[in-house]
């Protein structure tokens, strides 16, 4: 007696296999096909001024969040509830993790200029503290010190900053300025940015 | 009629048809082909586009003249769309006085972001500039130097980019 | 004899193979592709959710020598191994050679001198002293304080290299560093402009 194979016409079974098989090599690439995308496709929020922000005092600290932003790329979903103004909270919405920060923009004084007078502008981390006098402490700051140079550009500044930040942080984009013979203004064209570069509650494999 | 799959259209033959050898052909070459393109992504997962060029110079620049750098290398064209981070830098000491300098980064030649430098006492600062670009696949970054003061300057500049996001 | 896919060299059978083989084959062929798919799972776990990123800080004022490594006390993120401030407070280590982003900011008192002076803030590879990443303001003089921040986006760093900032500024004497801190963060295994 000798046993037989499946014959080309009774192959059932092997139709079912391969319909298996087409099934979970599709669900298994489609998963890591986004996995890998979404590696490429960071939490990202860019958002720009189309005017000037006026009227900034010397010595006095000046909050660039004030100004009118518009988005120039969001690819966070946000929706209603994280547009440009509420972006200095940007981590409630995107959570922990490592984020590169940014600012970009040009001051010029609306009158006078001191000649050689300072400007700091920040990027500060600022999180809940219920200790604090204002209820929240400065964690990690980046400034940037400049002085006028009175050649009739103003000070333009491009700058970054890498922050490990939890949800209930917020960021200040800041100008003090020491121009004391008239307010200062940022140009239209500036931009602040954020992008999400890392989680930070997971150790990774090397 | 062959079954397929929802996402890719992955053949398979249905039960009740007969099954030849074109059947497992089809579908290990359609896998194959899906695993190809998954390499791509792969690829770019791991190697997200970056560039930099350091020291491309000298070019010399007139004071007062807002110049595009135009050295081997100060161009960068976007290979694919996406937001990517781009620094700039570009300095040098003048043959006359100089109170400030300037670097700046365009894109199509619009001016986006720069950085200025308070070079007071005819101090070299050398200005850098970083910042943000969303843009398309074929885009050209250039950058462009300014300073004041008198005579010329040989600058030495560079350009770095990394891409943040792919929108492609 | 089973054929082979063209890319990933996939077995399959074919019309000379006989069917009672097929569950053989057809466990080759889907071994095959588990181990294209581990490939690529294993570039996966290297770049999501958590890639290689390491941040020191430092808010204690220290009078640090010019030009000399800044100390840090604080290791405010390490997802990979990156510090020990036990054993070194100055340095990132490169834990896979590639390309990283650097960034560092410090903030000091003027060096008093009246000339105005370049502040120059650079993160160096503390074997080879190379710098791609440096930035400088000026110094006027005047008691404000002088914040620096520096960065660059892809820097080509080996497994083993150490990264440090240092301040120069222009006087050969011991500077007042207020703070300080500095990221490494992993970007790419190469350098790829198009």
């Amino acid at each position: 007696m000798t046993l037989t194979c499946p014959s080309d016409a009774n192959m059932a079974a092997v139709a079912k296999q391969l319909h298996a098989t087409a099934l979970q090599a599709e669900a298994e690439i489609y998963a890591s096909e986004q996995l890998m995308r979404s590696a490429v496709n960071l939490p990202t929020v860019v958002v720009n001024t189309t005017a000037a922000y006026t009227n900034m005092p010397a010595n006095i600290v000046n909050e660039l969040s004030s100004a009118t932003w518009f988005t120039v790329f969001d690819n966070t979903f946000g929706g209603s509830g994280f547009g440009p103004q509420n972006f200095s909270t940007f981590t409630q919405r995107l959570g922990e993790g490592l984020y590169e920060v940014g600012l970009c923009a040009t001051f010029v004084a609306m009158g006078a200029v001191n000649d050689n007078s300072v400007r700091f502008i920040n990027i500060d981390q600022y999180r809940p503290d219920p200790t604090a006098p204002t209820g929240e402490s400065i964690i990690q700051r980046s400034v940037y010190t400049q002085f006028e140079t009175n050649t009739g550009v103003g000070t333009e500044v491009a700058f970054l900053a890498e922050f490990r930040a939890k949800p209930s942080d917020r960021f200040a984009f800041q100008l003090l300025h020491g121009n004391t013979s008239s307010d200062l203004q940022m140009n239209a064209g500036a931009y602040i940015w954020a992008s999400k570069l890392s989680e930070t509650n997971l150790t990774r494999v090397l | 009629m062959p079954g397929q799959t929802p996402i890719y259209g992955l053949l398979y033959p249905c039960s009740d048809e007969p099954i030849t050898p074109a059947a497992f052909q089809i579908l290990a070459n359609q896998i194959d082909a899906k695993l190809l393109e998954l390499q791509g992504d792969y690829t770019l997962m791991l190697n997200r586009y970056n560039y930099d060029i350091e020291s491309v110079g000298p070019q010399n620049i007139a004071a007062g003249a807002d110049t595009v750098l135009t050295g081997a290398g100060l161009t960068y064209t976007i290979p694919m769309s996406g937001v990517y981070v781009v620094r700039a830098r570009s300095g040098g000491i003048p043959s006359g006085a100089f109170s400030m300098m300037r670097v700046r980064v365009r894109q199509n030649g619009v001016v986006r972001f720069g950085q200025t430098s308070n070079t007071e006492g005819n101090t070299l600062v050398t200005p850098v500039a970083i910042g943000p670009i969303v843009a398309v696949a074929g885009d050209v970054i250039t950058a462009q130097f300014l300073y004041a003061g008198a005579g010329t300057v040989n600058v030495f500049s560079g350009i770095d980019v990394k891409m943040l996001v792919r929108t492609a | 004899m089973p054929s082979n896919t063209v890319n990933f060299s996939l077995p399959y059978p074919n019309g000379s193979d006989a069917p009672c083989d097929f569950a053989q084959q057809w466990c080759d062929f889907t071994d095959a592709i588990n181990n294209v798919m581990a490939f690529f799972q294993a570039g996966i776990d290297r770049a999501i959710p958590v890639i290689p990123a390491a941040l020191l800080r430092t808010s204690i004022s220290r009078s640090i020598p010019d030009r000399n490594p800044i100390p840090f006390d604080e290791v405010v993120l390490d997802t990979a191994g990156m510090t020990d401030l036990d054993a070194d407070p100055y340095r990132i280590t490169i834990p896979r050679t590639g390309r990283y982003t650097v960034s560092a900011f410090i903030s000091k008192q003027t060096n008093g001198v009246l000339t105005p002076s370049e502040i120059g803030l650079r993160a160096e590879n503390e074997l080879t002293l190379d710098f791609h990443v440096n930035a400088s303001i000026l110094d006027l003089g005047v008691a404000v304080t002088y914040y620096v921040p520096a960065s660059t986006p892809a820097l080509s760093l080996v497994s083993g290299d150490r990264v440090q900032i240092a301040v120069n500024s222009g006087t050969f004497v011991s500077q007042t560093i207020d703070s300080a801190w500095l990221a490494v963060i992993w970007h790419s295994d190469t350098e790829v402009p198009a």
